[in-house]
């Protein structure tokens, strides 16, 4: 057990190497940045003053190696804008991206899993079938245009809420409901195959056969054994939940990482965008190291090494 | 999921099965009988191919024609006039023509881009089951890379440092979801090449490719495709999405996510611009998500 989860993070580890160096490499083949940020015909004597400046001298595996070298003494550059550390840039942006993905995945977590047992439990009804479809309908939407119909409805018609912003609390209504009608949809859809596949099995006839009750063969039997293969899929959802709110933030003009990004990639900000794509990976990474190894913990009849093979 | 179809379920199939009619027959015979839901969404596809392939025939002016006295008219149902059905853009552009140039563009980059996935996928899904050993770790390594970075997250730092013109775009839409189509023929073709029929024409001394090609292939094909179905709706949302922020389809060409991207600009000016296109994508990607789940559960309940 501890040497598979050994493997597990040194893997990982590994991982995550590939895409830093992967993502190193594929900015710095895009050309030299100081073309995109000074305005033509500025004298090259300059530009040189700015390449000895930010290290873009050197050739670009004496690059890599500084790079490498900064990151383990947690120096992730500076901005090629502002001037300051692309850690700072970032990390004050960081918590409104964290409310707004936090209030998302925990109510979306609640109703999908809601949805999808009430879909299970009522299965071949109306509520299955309107709950199933409506599942399919919220990711067939493209988020950005369910945020303008949202906007047009809520925003422009009824002025109850606000299009753009971060400020108050009702700043946060509209995109974490489009942001969380997509990611419900997908968790409701897997939480109702487990549901089925649990329902079929001997110990919630057991269950029935001993005379406890309806909530009790529910919440005692049926759902905690559900949760298992739902937990993975919700893991694996948090890396589509990162991707989807880089889109949202930008329609909302919420101040997250996310619009960061964007405005980063834009002026092809060189470290602003390296430490963001390093913070995506080592998050999506861990969660799904953590998927793993909370699998072997939830359910001990798996063990974890067995369930690799 | 409908392994054991409810009561309810299986009354509705018997009253179905029980009508009449070449057509009822013939629908019964394709599995379609009461899924009137997938026959709208074939229907839908269908007019969108339509329209994909012939549109350019209907399209009432270019899509690039600029009428800057007539900005921002309202389509026809809006009290709009009948030289532009369904109303013009901020530069006066019609916008069904533009829809229409769009659409193609749209679905030709989706096809085209789950087609790079799926192929790509497969074969170094095959390749890694074939070699075993060191082929088959990096190619999951590679797939663990793939996972860790939300797609969307790659394909805009891509297109904005790479540059960005039709050919970039619609690789590295393709490259999306290759490592589902990697991880499916991976494991298809380790467990086909442990089956009879594959050790007894290998014993006949057929050549590895011979029996990949006729053999191997055929027999996971199915399942191939209906992945790609399932992807497809995936892809067409992602162009549209990076057509939406600007970094995707490039005027003067136009893709139904750039005219959303522009319409959301005149949002309470001229909502139409906006709203149109985006109907057009839901219904698509929602078309296809039916259809593919339909394939799915007839063709291949293992894929779940």
């Amino acid at each position: 057990m501890t040497r598979y989860i050994l493997i597990k993070i040194l893997r990982s580890l590994f991982t995550l190497w590939i895409v830093v160096t992967a993502v190193f490499f594929v900015l710095r083949a895009s050309g030299d940045p100081l073309y995109s940020i000074f305005s033509l015909g500025t004298p090259e004597a300059t530009l040189d003053v700015f390449r000895v400046k930010w290290g873009i001298d050197k050739s670009m595996w004496q690059q890599y190696l500084i790079y490498v070298g900064d990151i383990f003494r947690g120096d992730f550059g500076t901005s090629f804008f502002d001037g300051r550390e692309a850690w700072d840039i970032v990390m004050e942006r960081l918590p409104k991206t964290l409310l707004l993905g936090g209030t998302t995945f925990s109510v979306s977590v609640v109703a999908g899993v809601m949805l999808g047992a009430i879909a299970a439990l009522k299965r071949g009804t109306f509520w299955d079938r309107g709950i199933m479809t409506a599942a399919v309908a919220s990711f067939s939407m493209p988020s950005y245009f369910l945020a303008l119909l949202l906007i047009l409805l809520f925003s422009l018609q009824l002025r109850w809420l606000p299009t753009a912003g971060a400020s108050t609390w009702q700043h946060l209504i509209l995109p974490a409901t489009t942001l969380g009608l997509t990611l419900a949809g997908s968790i409701a859809r897997f939480t109702r195959s487990a549901m089925l596949e649990v329902l079929r099995q001997p110990y919630m006839r057991t269950a029935r056969a001993k005379g406890a009750p309806y909530w009790r063969q529910i919440a005692w039997h049926a759902l905690p054994n559900a949760a298992i293969p739902t937990i993975t899929v919700i893991g694996f959802q948090l890396g589509w939940l990162i991707g989807g709110s880089v889109v949202i933030e930008t329609v909302f003009a919420w101040p997250g990482a996310g619009r960061l990004f964007i405005v980063a990639v834009g002026v092809r900000d060189f470290a602003v965008v390296q430490l963001f794509i390093l913070m995506v990976a080592s998050t999506v990474i861990l969660a799904n190291l953590l998927v793993d190894i909370l699998y072997g913990v939830l359910d001990p009849r798996i063990s974890v090494t067995g369930s690799k093979s | 999921m409908a392994t054991e179809p409810s009561d309810i379920e299986s009354l509705r199939l018997a009253k179905v099965r029980a009508a009449r009619g070449p057509i009822a027959r013939r629908l019964t015979a394709w599995g379609l009988a009461g899924e009137w839901l997938v026959l709208i969404a074939m229907t839908y596809i269908g007019i969108i191919l339509f329209l994909a392939l012939f549109g350019f025939l209907l399209q009432p002016y270019p899509h690039t024609q600029t009428d800057l006295w007539n900005q921002l008219q309202p389509p026809v149902f809006m009290g709009g006039s009948w030289d532009n059905i369904l109303g013009t853009d901020d530069l006066g552009r019609d916008v069904l023509s533009r829809l229409l140039f769009g659409l193609r563009l749209s679905v030709l980059i989706g096809v085209i881009g789950t087609a790079i996935g799926a192929v790509l996928g497969s074969f170094l899904g095959i390749i890694a089951a074939h070699f075993r050993g060191w082929v088959e770790e990096i190619l999951m390594m590679l797939v663990d890379v793939q996972v860790s970075l939300p797609f969307i997250i790659f394909a805009l730092a891509v297109l904005a440092f790479v540059g960005n013109n039709l050919t970039i775009l619609i690789i590295v839409v393709g490259i999306d979801g290759w490592e589902r189509y990697a991880r499916l023929a991976r494991s298809m073709v380790l467990s086909a090449n442990q089956q009879d029929y594959v050790l007894a024409v290998r014993s006949l001394g057929l050549g590895n490719f011979q029996i990949y090609r006729r053999h191997v292939l055929p027999n996971i094909l199915g399942t191939l495709v209906v992945q790609a179905t399932i992807n497809l709706p995936g892809v067409i949302l992602l162009e549209s999405t990076l057509s939406f922020l600007g970094l995707g389809v490039q005027a003067p060409l136009t893709s139904l996510g750039q005219i959303l991207g522009v319409g959301r600009d005149y949002l309470i000016l001229a909502p139409w611009i906006a709203v149109l296109p985006g109907m057009v994508i839901f219904f698509l990607a929602l078309s296809i998500s039916i259809v593919g789940d339909w394939l799915r559960d007839r063709l291949d309940p293992t894929l779940k």
